[in-house]
């Protein structure tokens, strides 16, 4: 169980801690893009990397809320090639999802 | 309709239920009901793989989902699923095997019992189960009230947002799988 210390307590504290959650013990080759949610209330990502399945779809993995993580989320896994055609307007992001406000969150770019 | 396509109809419309519950917060849908149709999901779509594998196959055993790294550990299998290699595809099975365990043992029949003691007496998504409280003394305990650390694993864990597109996968291109 998580302590108080891990619990995020902001939009973008959340954002930081569920990329971090899923890079530290990914394939090096994984790259997370963040799509911010306007009203700060859902933690969207996408995953890219040469491991995941190739589905031909942007499926969005989607949780409520918790206790050790108080935001909704939604995540994406795609292959780079879909990520790709995702950039270039050929496969469709989940509704509300703005391609132009995406940010890149894994590796840190101090990393 | 034949006995492992009625298995399938079941798991998909159970895990369009799981999907539902699972967007929702904690505190209005607890964790044993999000887990318990993720357990019935599963539970069903590896019984109707494992039928459709092998006719023989006696459905009434709760163990299906945990042999479903073995069973389905093919490159043909993979390649249908969308993995660009079958080193990947394994590699995601063998990381992941322990997470298609812990979903089995959700179940009350499945897992670990106490000699001498029924089936049920244990943590699971669906009775009351006696266990001792912090002072060293027996109580029972319900579902509703308890955190299972599967969701958790589900959200924190690369491998266990995967887990959840393999069975979103299997789920959508069985017929072509089989």
């Amino acid at each position: 169980m998580a302590t108080v210390d891990d619990i995020p307590k902001t939009y973008a504290e959340a954002v930081r801690t569920l990329a971090w959650w899923h890079g530290e013990e990914a394939e090096k080759d994984l790259i997370i893009f963040a799509f911010p949610d306007p009203r700060g209330t859902v933690v969207r990502l996408v995953e890219v990397s040469n491991v995941f399945p190739e589905t031909g779809q942007a499926i969005a993995f989607p949780m409520g809320r918790s206790q050790e993580f108080p935001f909704k989320s939604e995540v994406v896994l795609v292959t780079p090639e879909e990520w790709r055609q995702i950039e270039a307007g050929k496969l469709s992001l989940p509704r509300k999802w703005d391609l132009g406000s995406k940010r890149k969150v894994w590796p840190h770019e101090a990393a | 309709m034949k006995r492992h396509e009625a298995y399938l109809k079941q798991a998909r419309s159970d895990f369009q239920v799981f999907r539902l519950l699972l967007k929702q917060d904690r505190t209005e849908v607890p964790e044993c009901h999000v887990l318990h149709y993720l357990q019935m999901a599963t539970e069903k779509l590896a019984k109707a793989a494992l039928l459709r594998v092998n006719p023989a196959f006696d459905p009434n055993t709760h163990v299906a989902f945990s042999q479903i790294p073995h069973q389905l550990r093919r490159a043909d299998v993979a390649k249908t699923l969308g993995w660009r290699t079958f080193n990947d595809y394994r590699g995601f099975l063998i990381y992941a095997s322990p997470l298609f365990h812990q979903i089995e043992e959700l179940n009350p029949a499945v897992g670990p019992q106490r000699p001498g003691r029924g089936a049920m007496d244990h943590a699971n998504v669906e009775y009351p189960w006696e266990a001792r409280n912090a002072a060293g003394d027996l109580t029972w305990l319900a579902p509703a009230a308890q955190q299972f650390d599967i969701l958790d694993k589900l959200q924190k864990s690369g491998s266990g947002v995967q887990l959840w597109l393999f069975v979103n996968r299997l789920i959508e291109r069985f017929e072509s799988v089989f």
